[in-house]
């Protein structure tokens, strides 16, 4: 077998076996099932297209993400110029509310932006090296440890700040 | 943060998942069968175009007509020509064999438009790919002016292993950046005195199958640091009947093993030499 028939071949049995991680992925995002079902849906799709690009088998997990992450961050941003609207208000304002019991990585993903919201979820729910998610993300290493404990720091004053005021209140 | 991964993995995973990915991937490999034929023709259009219009319009440009002969006073010649195609997507450095003053002039012009035919084909799918590299370096982000830093390089050359009354035998070879792992290997041996091709059941005997396949197991077992991976049941075992090979400067056949075929992929590619 040749290796590009190969590198399909394991690209698919990558995505048969990483699905669920896909899906949790693109929901971070997405934050609703038939979007982040959409976001999996294009990104295998892109991936299998263009598996020739696939340079050596180790570097199919980086090259899926990088596929999957971009997929997602163009789906939200399409979303957002169709509805800034009552739903969307509605789901800042409930969000709101949960934020006196405490306000934890997985809602604080939504104060960040794009890119942000890519490295926390790559490197605290995903696991992954930073050596990694300088691959997926295509940034120098430094850069996205500086960019990580920047936003650290950021939502620990967020996150502390809420607590301060709601012992105020 | 202790528990900072709890929700994100309480994240309900929807029961169509699985059935959607399985769905996809089907489709997707409907559709890049239906596909692929068409876009073949095109990509090989597209090469032969890139590949006549410089030398037709610019003398200066990286074509090199080099008839040098590598060694003149035997029965065949061997030469080369050099030329720089590119497209938008590719840039690639080919160096294409020719033999010539075989004593049989169909015999060497059929061995001419083998060679060429091979170069036109590699060079048409490192097209091919080069268009799905670039287009993937897109859809993810990248740019034109990116991409023209990083544009995909493809070189063609080849290696003579031996050169003598009776035999020529040489190997060509392509790669292009997109990935090394796209490497391919053509080899030509050629009984020059008999105006054909060398088959292993000429050298070797019928059974050469057999014969090889001993030799191969028996050297491997001499070497510590290779071994048949997993994959492969020793026991059974066989090369294959159309296995790639070369004659060396001693006149031995060296059979040559695809990379993962009968090993690790780290391995590369196996050679053995089989001594009659």
């Amino acid at each position: 077998m040749s290796t590009a028939r190969l590198n399909h071949f394991l690209l698919i049995e990558y995505i048969k076996t990483h699905q669920e991680q896909f899906y949790r992925i693109a929901y971070s995002y997405a934050k609703n099932q038939q979007d982040a079902l959409d976001i999996v849906q294009t990104s295998v799709e892109k991936a299998l297209r263009a598996s020739g690009g696939i340079k050596e088998e180790k570097y199919i997990a980086t090259w899926f993400t990088r596929i999957l992450i971009n997929t997602s961050i163009d789906v939200l941003r399409k979303r957002k110029r169709e509805v800034l609207t009552d739903t969307m208000e509605d789901w800042i304002g409930a969000r709101v509310e949960e934020q006196d019991e405490n306000l934890d990585l997985y809602e604080a993903l939504d104060l960040l932006k794009p890119e942000e919201k890519t490295l926390m979820i790559l490197r605290y729910f995903e696991d992954l090296r930073f050596q990694d998610i300088a691959e997926a993300m295509d940034m120098n290493i430094n850069t996205v440890k500086t960019k990580t404990y920047s936003i650290i720091k950021k939502l620990k004053i967020q996150m502390e700040g809420e607590v301060i005021q709601n012992d105020g209140a | 943060m202790m528990e900072h991964k709890k929700k994100y993995e309480n994240i309900k995973i929807p029961e169509e998942l699985d059935q959607m990915i399985n769905q996809t991937i089907k489709n997707e490999q409907k559709e890049q069968n239906r596909k692929k034929l068409k876009k073949r023709w095109i990509a090989v259009a597209a090469t032969f175009a890139v590949l006549v219009t410089p030398l037709n319009i610019s003398q200066g440009f990286a074509d090199t007509m080099a008839g040098v002969p590598i060694i003149g006073q035997i029965a065949s010649v061997l030469t080369f020509r050099e030329y720089t195609a590119e497209s938008e997507e590719l840039v690639a450095e080919v160096t294409i064999p020719e033999v010539s003053e075989l004593n049989n002039q169909a015999f060497e012009d059929r061995v001419n438009v083998l060679i060429q035919e091979k170069v036109d084909q590699t060079l048409a799918d490192a097209q091919l790919r080069a268009e799905e590299y670039k287009q993937a370096y897109l859809e993810t982000g990248g740019t034109e002016e990116g991409y023209e830093e990083r544009k995909t390089e493809a070189k063609v050359d080849y290696t003579v292993y031996v050169k003598n009354e009776d035999t020529l035998s040489f190997m060509l070879y392509s790669y292009d950046s997109v990935a090394a792992a796209y490497a391919e290997y053509s080899y030509y041996n050629l009984d020059v005195k008999n105006d054909r091709e060398w088959i292993l059941s000429d050298l070797l005997g019928d059974d050469y199958v057999a014969v090889v396949t001993d030799q191969v197991k028996a050297q491997m077992s001499e070497q510590n640091d290779i071994s048949f991976w997993e994959e492969v049941d020793e026991s059974t075992w066989k090369i294959r009947e159309d296995i790639d090979f070369y004659i060396n400067a001693d006149n031995y056949v060296v059979v040559v093993f695809d990379k993962y075929e009968i090993a690790a992929g780290a391995l590369g590619r196996l050679e053995y030499e089989i001594v009659k």
